[in-house]
């Protein structure tokens, strides 16, 4: 046996700064098949939203001789509705309000909520019992009477729908961003920067929003898929878009009398509903489990 | 316990004459001719209305009167517990309530039934196999249950039983066979949420450490389970069931649709369609009533099995 240096059989490969352990990784956005799918779906239901009425194969509006109450075939693959009118068409147009209105009432009702759950956790005492007093007041109502009453009322469409939605759709945000706030407020990093001067609205800026936007993403996707199944709920009972503009719930309802002579025109409309609520749903799951593991 | 209950009794109080208020407000505000609604809904749409029937109209409607005037009727009939008469028939709203509500009351009790027997052993099942093909399926299951709209599926369900298989009826009311679609559209939905919650709940017991300690004194796994593990898993899902029942009187507005039940929730939509004041009112009274009353058992039923919960509420 000879001393000698002695080879470096398997040095590890140096860190480039120290010795730093790697993180685990975190759980990726698309892990499994599923969830693929779900992400290709929501980006489906929103380009049909940003660009659906204006690539739609016929006129949804005008109706096609012959193509009355018409089953599916390849040239409708939808087949036709009570007026000739092509029913793909109808969906593919009926995505602006279906989704387009549903992210109109989440960035509504995620704004104000947001703004209500920061005043109350960052002024606290008696406006933040106020505010919340007022949260639970509004949560004491079921959802959905409180925005068919408001909708209905007030007449269908656009505005007053987004009315309606955003009235009922604003505490969760509230409730959730208020207690991030409380508890992030307590933070020596926040504690401190108050100390050395900086005012409420620093505050707010560079500590309370930023440690509160992951979970208001994640409760944004679930709100989106619940917004859509309230909207097209609201124009099935007729409080929806009014006709002949087409939104799923309303075709739906329009489709609802021909179950007998044409189940295409009843079922088919149904599909986008559900595969979108779903889509929006997980992709909320998985943002979740990437991003806010904590949130609720 | 008698403070807290009576603070959280006053606070009902509030919810309800806020909801009413609220309601009020809507009502006097909503654009459109109130009067042409009711008149339609009165008489029949289509016809031609003279200027009297109108004026008839406004003035049985009370919509004559100034709007503080209006108002101060509305706190005469809260303050009377007065629910008024209907504007279309002219029947006491008391007693359209008392016989739609038994209705909806039959059709939320059947779907309750139909979601504890199925969601209780689904949940514990899949808690407890965590993991298996078996709990694969439940949460896949669940996840398309919850993104299902209720009235979508009271559509498909009539397309497959009633309209293809022909087993079932699919409009209206009568012997039991009319109850099974419209009960089954209606608790899916609180199925699938109280099968997660359940399954979560189990999970989480199961990993607790007193559950370990049992485990470690040689008991066998099915006693912990059965006689440990589920009595803890059933509290959070015995109070979220109570808060449920008010969500299913929500799902069944658009499931009475779909059925043609004539229910406290049809009941509603035409109220609004047809702008019937006090039969509006008085529904959203009862709904808000039975929402505080569930939120303030559960509260209760929280108080007596939790007792770490007692020292919060003074």
């Amino acid at each position: 046996m000879t001393d000698g240096p002695v080879p470096p059989a398997r040095m590890p490969p140096v860190p480039p700064y120290g010795n730093r352990r790697r993180r685990p990784r975190r759980p990726g956005l698309v892990s499994n098949p599923i969830a693929a799918i779900a992400w290709v779906l929501a980006a489906a239901a929103l380009l049909a939203a940003a660009i659906g009425p204006a690539v739609v194969p016929h006129d949804p509006l005008s109706p096609i001789a012959g193509l009355r109450l018409a089953p599916p075939s390849w040239a409708h693959p939808m087949g036709g509705d009570h007026l000739g009118r092509d029913l793909l068409s109808r969906t593919l147009a009926g995505a602006r309000v279906s989704v387009g209105m549903a992210i109109a009432v989440v960035l509504v009702s995620a704004a104000v909520g947001v703004a209500i759950g920061l005043i109350a956790g960052a002024c606290g005492g008696w406006v933040d019992d106020a505010v919340m007093r007022l949260t639970d007041t509004f949560f004491a109502f079921p959802e959905m009477i409180a925005a068919l009453t408001v909708a209905g009322l007030l007449g269908g469409g656009g505005g007053h729908m987004l009315l309606a939605l955003g009235v009922v759709g604003w505490m969760r945000y509230a409730r959730l961003v208020r207690g991030i706030t409380l508890s992030v407020r307590e933070r020596e990093h926040v504690q401190l920067a108050r100390l050395n001067g900086v005012g409420w609205v620093g505050i707010v800026r560079r500590h309370l929003l930023p440690a509160s936007i992951a979970a208001v993403i994640v409760m944004m996707t679930a709100h989106l898929s619940r917004s859509i199944l309230a909207i097209s709920g609201l124009g099935f009972l007729g409080f929806g878009v009014q006709p002949p503009n087409p939104e799923w719930g309303t075709i739906l309802l329009e489709g609802r009398s021909y179950i007998l002579t044409a189940w295409h025109y009843a079922i088919l409309p149904g599909l986008p509903i559900v595969l979108s609520a779903l889509a929006f749903n997980l992709v909320g799951d998985s943002l979740r489990d990437r991003y806010a593991r904590t949130a609720p | 316990m008698i403070t807290f209950a009576v603070r959280r009794a006053c606070g009902a109080v509030l919810v309800m004459v806020g909801a009413s208020f609220l309601t009020f407000l809507l009502l006097a505000l909503a654009p459109g001719d109130a009067v042409m609604a009711i008149a339609e809904a009165r008489y029949g749409a289509n016809a031609a209305f003279s200027q009297e029937t109108l004026e008839h109209v406004r003035r049985t409607a009370g919509l004559d009167q100034p709007l503080p005037v209006q108002f101060l009727r509305w706190m005469e009939h809260i303050v009377a517990l007065d629910l008024g008469r209907s504007l279309i028939d002219g029947r006491p709203v008391a007693d359209l309530l008392a016989e739609r509500f038994g209705r909806t009351l039959e059709l939320t009790a059947a779907a309750l039934a139909i979601a504890v027997v199925l969601s209780i052993p689904l949940g514990l099942l899949a808690g407890v196999f965590r993991g298996t093909w078996f709990d694969s399926l439940c949460v896949s299951l669940a996840t398309l249950g919850s993104a299902m709209p209720n009235f979508w599926l009271g559509v498909l369900l009539i397309f497959v039983f009633a309209v293809t298989l022909g087993w079932l009826p699919a409009f209206g009311r009568g012997g039991w066979e009319h109850l099974i679609l419209p009960a089954v559209t209606l608790g899916t939905g609180i199925t699938v949420s109280t099968a997660r919650l359940l399954r979560s709940s189990v999970i989480d017991i199961l990993e607790a450490q007193h559950l370990a300690a049992t485990r470690s004194r040689g008991i066998a796994e099915r006693s912990v389970i059965g006689r440990h593990a589920l009595r803890n898993a059933l509290i959070p899902v015995i109070t979220i069931f109570a808060l449920e029942i008010g969500f299913l009187l929500e799902g069944a507005v658009a499931v009475e649709y779909v059925f043609g039940w004539n229910g406290i929730g049809r009941l509603f939509v035409d109220a609004v369609d047809a702008r019937d004041y006090p039969v509006i009112q008085a529904i959203v009274l009862l709904i808000a009533a039975v929402f505080v009353v569930l939120n303030l058992a559960v509260d209760l039923v929280y108080w007596w099995l939790d007792p770490r919960m007692r020292g919060g509420m003074r």
